[in-house]
């Protein structure tokens, strides 16, 4: 208990450092939330044009697939607010950040995520959150399911975080110069569609060796279908479990850490 | 020195060779995405000027002219007005644009050979692409594309001079990723948008930076006309970059290190 509320006080010291530091330039503050928030908007508008040609892709509706949308972009909205700097690891290999980390007698993940918090990232979210609401109500889904939504993008968020935890780990045994946000960026286009348009290859895959369906296809199968029992345990256990396993990599790539001396 | 300028930008990438075989992985999973995507897609009767097989060639097309053609000049820009390292560059006897243009030059050729080159074989050897153009198209269209280039790099450059007043480099980067997404055709043919929103995307100087070369690609079309409203954007956009900078440098104030 000493242990989390000591982790939780750092927390609160680093969020209110980060959010001294847009007090500081609030301009720019500004152009960034409403600039990522155009940005994403600007896909979804390029997605509203594709649907135009066609009334559903794959027995998926347009509102289906707005939800989907919409839960992909607020999980990634969360990553992205929080544990962005998970991918900043090769850099802080190759500059010898790392080697800081290694002195102080705090957890190094967490470390490494409460370096830079990004606010650029909260347009995302804010858009990704728009989106599934206005689906939920175009699809008319019970109300009571609602409160669901917070496991489901929370399992979510953790899968984006693990996949994106074990990516870096290569930065442990590669000094640095891995392109991890360009493979990321690629990666997280399929949580933005159902698992199932991709090929039955494909949607093995990505249910269980990069499961990025569980980012947001499965989750989302929670509001989607009537079976919630099914999904709401599977969702959870399986986010909870690839978790730990990537953090075990992780732990694992550790050993392999050469500071670069730099 | 501007080959110098090239090469420096060539090596810079590559120093670590795990990057290469993640770059083609990247360029796999971006090819299902697309592949699969367009296909179920098509699958419902789709109304308009491109077949399947088209809107492949164009979205994979897209792609590789969107690893190629940028400069960075905005960001690399923003970081010298932030760090003040603007100061030295501006002591050299070279145009701190040009720096830019040679070394993105260089940066983009090896970005063509290990990411676009992956990209295409896989295209064609996993998913079965095929790419109808001919020579001739192919060489009307690099034509376009080159000019495209020289127009993404003033773009970015008058985004880069704009960091003089605001900071937030990954700001105006989202707010150009924006404005290209809709505007140009990056994502989607501005012929397969709706209407009353292609006649205003037709206003702008946008699409000359991706839809027209890759609609030349894949459709043919009127050439000289391109070719002359292409080089008309350009004295444009380098006559605002030109008088801007001119101003700004005579104002400005360098961040001390």
């Amino acid at each position: 208990m000493a242990i989390l509320s000591r982790y939780l006080k750092l927390y609160i010291v680093a969020g209110a450092n980060n959010l001294k530091s847009l007090v500081v330039y609030k301009v720019d503050f500004i152009i960034g939330l409403v600039s990522m928030f155009l940005n994403n908007a600007m896909r979804f508008l390029i997605l509203l044009f594709i649907f135009r040609l066609v009334d559903q892709i794959k027995g998926w509706s347009f509102d289906q697939m707005l939800f989907l949308y919409g839960f992909s972009t607020m999980v990634t909205g969360l990553w992205h607010c929080f544990f962005i700097n998970v991918i900043s690891l090769p850099y802080y290999v190759r500059t010898g950040g790392f080697d800081r980390f290694l002195l102080r007698p705090v957890n190094l993940l967490f470390q490494l995520t409460i370096d830079s918090l990004d606010e650029d990232g909260w347009g995302e979210l804010l858009l990704g959150m728009i989106l599934v609401l206005t689906a939920y109500f175009r699809l008319e889904l019970p109300a009571a399911k609602l409160i669901l939504l917070i496991p489901a993008v929370l399992s979510g968020t953790a899968v984006l975080i693990a996949v994106s935890l074990m990516l870096s780990s290569l930065s442990f045994v590669s000094v640095g110069g891995v392109p991890i946000m360009g493979l990321l960026v690629k990666m997280f286009e399929f949580t933005k569609y159902p698992v199932d348009i991709f090929g039955n290859t494909l949607k093995i895959v990505l249910s269980t060796v990069i499961p990025l369906g569980f980012a947001t296809f499965y989750p989302g199968m929670m509001f989607l279908t009537e079976n919630v029992a099914l999904y709401l345990p599977l969702v959870l256990l399986f986010s909870a479990g690839y978790f730990m396993f990537s953090y075990f990599i992780w732990n694992y790539s550790l050993k392999f850490y050469v500071s670069s001396g730099s | 020195m501007r080959a110098a300028f090239a090469r420096v930008g060539f090596t810079q990438n590559q120093v670590y060779s795990i990057s290469t075989y993640l770059n083609i992985l990247a360029a796999f999973l971006f090819v299902s995405v697309q592949y699969y995507l367009w296909s179920a897609i098509f699958e419902h009767a789709v109304h308009g000027q491109y077949s399947l097989s088209d809107m492949l060639q164009y979205v994979l097309a897209a792609e590789v002219l969107s690893v190629c053609l940028h400069s960075n000049a905005d960001r690399q820009l923003g970081q010298m007005v932030r760090t003040g390292s603007l100061a030295h560059v501006m002591l050299k006897p070279v145009a701190f644009t040009e720096q830019i243009f040679f070394e993105s030059l260089g940066v983009n050729a090896y970005r063509l050979l290990f990411i676009c080159v992956p990209l295409v074989l896989c295209s064609i050897f996993a998913f079965g692409v095929e790419y109808h153009f001919g020579p001739a198209r192919l060489a009307g269209f690099l034509a376009l594309a080159g000019l495209a280039y020289i127009f993404i790099y003033l773009f970015e450059l008058l985004l880069g001079l704009i960091s003089f007043f605001s900071v937030n480099t990954w700001g105006i980067n989202s707010l150009k990723m924006a404005v290209i997404t809709v505007f140009s055709g990056r994502f989607l043919p501005i012929s397969a948008y709706p209407e009353n929103f292609r006649a205003l995307v037709d206003e702008l100087p946008f699409k000359i930076m991706y839809f027209e070369p890759l609609n030349f690609l894949i459709k043919g079309g009127d050439w000289a006309g391109m070719f002359i409203r292409q080089c008309g954007w350009i004295a444009a956009a380098f006559l605002v970059v030109f008088y801007l900078q001119r101003a700004l440098l005579k104002k400005m104030v360098i961040q001390g290190g």
